[in-house]
């Protein structure tokens, strides 16, 4: 029963309440003073220039050992096999798991899963499971292609990648239907796996979109590998420690975008405009989503080239080197939009999952459960966590742009070179509240 | 430590931790105060309800049976929702509308084709099927807080979204 145009990530019928204005207003508030706060008052000397925090051996030992890993990965391989089953025998309604195992599961679940677990998906990524498994069979080193990646081309592949995924959740036309999700999947797995056969495996960290939105949050979680060992950093400390590769300002840039765009083709603007034209909508929504990325690039690259004015270094390195203070918004952004499609929508994945075939298995117990939808009765719980997640990520995001600042600028031109950043801060979390209101 | 600024080694002036975060707790403060009070009287929003009111008429059912709802409905009047579908083109065409937790919603449905109207709110969801050229009736009652579409279904366009609450 899902329309195409509905802008409801795919599957779901039930949305969220707009938020209500007073908590526009509340968040707007909040998020100037504690950014001007954090501009006058916050500290004039890096804070977090040693990573410190709190050595783990034996948890390293025991997330290093081989025998744990390996079972790690063939059990987050079997999901996966199990989901591609869903997918290749399964049947084309929208209770086949797959559309969530997809949209929900893995789209929205990495979230969490990153920052609570840290760099998860990237030791269990089933893609290197997989390439690791045929180098293997072919007696070769995987980290060895037929080719050399060049460095520079850091995680462009995968932001444009992460692009094809929002064109996907967002835009393709039938996306819940079985026949686009396997062309898309196979596209996705034969893309990563070639590629890291003629680059080695480190085309996966370039090119696949999951593990690098993955790697990219997990950069914000209490754990932390410094020297080889893990750690149990304050978030800020590591965020700040954290050097982006090239490309990441594109990245991060269409995550933002990606759930902005998302949000924006809610508003009633946006729907009446759509409708009334003759142009076709795929045109407008890939258009829009596009539009909304460069928005997002454009505007954060600006604010950081500003910073290359006070120094000598080329004003194009900053983009780079400033990446990392934008993942809370993201982080942020995606808690607000998403929470009730992960609460909601990924309990009925997991009911689903023991009939992937839908021919009336149990495998896993689930099968008959009932999805609890309780937190759609309680709109103001909702509220209040959508705005916590904004403001917070924002409050995250502005100290790392300024321990970031005072780092790489001299003491005496923090002020001056960071209020752009700030301000374009300012500007993506008023805008992530406005959307949320969604007029 | 002093209050305000301090010597620290080198004898650089730095304004003492304390000043961060009491800013920033003063900051907070107030807006605590002012979301409790923002949560205890739920949205001041403007109604943009769409031709409230009793309709003068008694609404003549369709075909298409009623869904029984699941609570009682609420002293708030039914809206009515005048749909047209002509050329292509839905009007309303993308309309929010706020409504109550058991307010009935009423459709008078005119198109120039055979359509199906979808409404996503309650369990497994209301359809008003229309034919090309006789107008249709049909109302449910919204009985879950949440964002509902209404939309045509083979035209793929959302007429309205109701907020429920």
């Amino acid at each position: 029963m899902t329309v195409a145009l509905l802008p409801l990530h795919g599957i779901g019928s039930r949305d969220d309440l707009p938020l209500p204005f007073g908590f526009v207003i509340i968040g707007a508030v909040l998020t100037l003073i504690i950014s001007f706060g954090v501009l006058l008052f916050a500290w004039r000397r890096p804070r977090y220039s040693t990573i410190g925090g709190r050595e783990l051996p034996r948890l390293t030992a025991l997330i290093d050992n081989r025998v744990v890993r390996l079972v790690a990965r063939l059990l987050i391989l079997a999901a996966y096999g199990w989901a591609a089953l869903a997918l290749l025998a399964g049947e084309d309604l929208l209770t086949n798991p797959i559309f969530g195992y997809v949209f929900v599961w893995m789209w929205v679940g990495l979230v969490p899963i990153s920052l609570l677990f840290g760099q998860f998906w990237r030791a269990t990524n089933p893609l290197r499971t997989i390439h690791r498994g045929l180098c293997a069979v072919a007696r070769i080193d995987s980290s060895l292609g037929l080719l050399t990646l060049p460095r520079r081309i850091g995680v462009w592949p995968a932001a444009v990648g992460l692009f094809a995924f929002g064109w996907l959740e967002l835009v393709q036309p039938e996306r819940t239907t079985l026949g686009v999700l396997r062309v898309w999947a196979l596209s996705w797995l034969v893309i990563m796996v070639l590629g890291a056969i003629v680059f080695g495996q480190r085309w996966i960290a370039a090119a696949d979109p999951f593990e690098t939105y993955a790697s990219t949050i997990a950069e914000m979680s209490i754990w932390r590998r410094v020297g080889g060992s893990l750690r149990l950093v304050n978030p800020l400390a590591g965020l700040s420690s954290w050097l982006p590769p090239r490309g990441a300002p594109a990245a991060v840039a269409a995550l933002l975008g990606i759930t902005a765009y998302d949000s924006f083709t809610n508003t009633s603007w946006w729907i009446r405009t759509v409708q009334a034209s003759n142009a076709p909508p795929l045109l407008w929504q890939t258009v829009g989503l596009l539009v909304m990325i460069i928005i997002v690039l454009t505007s954060f690259s600006a604010a950081a080239r500003w910073m290359g004015r006070y120094t000598t270094e080329s004003s194009a390195a900053y983009p780079r080197l400033m990446a990392c203070s934008v993942v809370p918004i993201v982080v942020g952004y995606a808690i607000a939009h998403y929470a009730t499609l992960l609460i909601v929508e990924g309990q009925r994945v997991a009911i689903n999952f023991s009939d992937p075939l839908g021919r009336g298995w149990n495998v896993f117990g689930s099968a008959e459960m009932g999805v609890n939808s309780a937190i759609f009765n309680r709109p103001t719980a909702i509220a209040v966590i959508q705005l916590a997640a904004i403001v917070g990520g924002h409050v995250m995001a502005v100290v790392v742009a300024h321990e970031k600042a005072v780092r790489l600028l001299p003491p005496e031109r923090a002020l001056a070179g960071q209020w752009p950043m700030l301000a374009v801060m300012v500007g993506y979390t008023c805008a992530g509240l406005l959307l949320l209101f969604s007029p | 430590m002093p209050r305000e600024g301090y010597r620290d080694k080198d004898g650089t002036v730095r304004k003492s931790r304390s000043t961060v975060w009491s800013v920033m707790l003063s900051a907070t403060l107030p807006t605590y105060i002012m979301l409790s009070a923002c949560a205890a009287s739920p949205s001041s929003q403007p109604s943009t309800a769409f031709t409230p009111g009793p309709s003068a008429t008694p609404i003549s059912q369709a075909s298409t049976p009623t869904s029984t709802p699941s609570k009682t409905p609420s002293s708030v009047e039914a809206v009515t929702i005048d749909v047209t579908i002509s050329g292509g083109k839905v009007s309303p065409s993308g309309q929010k509308l706020d409504l109550a937790v058991g307010q009935k919603v009423v459709l008078n449905v005119t198109s120039d084709v055979d359509e199906e109207i979808h409404a996503h709110a309650l369990g497994d969801g209301y359809q008003l099927n229309v034919s090309a050229g006789k107008p249709a009736t049909g109302s449910f009652v919204v009985s879950d807080p949440g964002s509902f579409y209404v939309e045509a279904h083979h035209l793929e366009k959302v007429i309205v979204i109701l907020n429920v609450r």
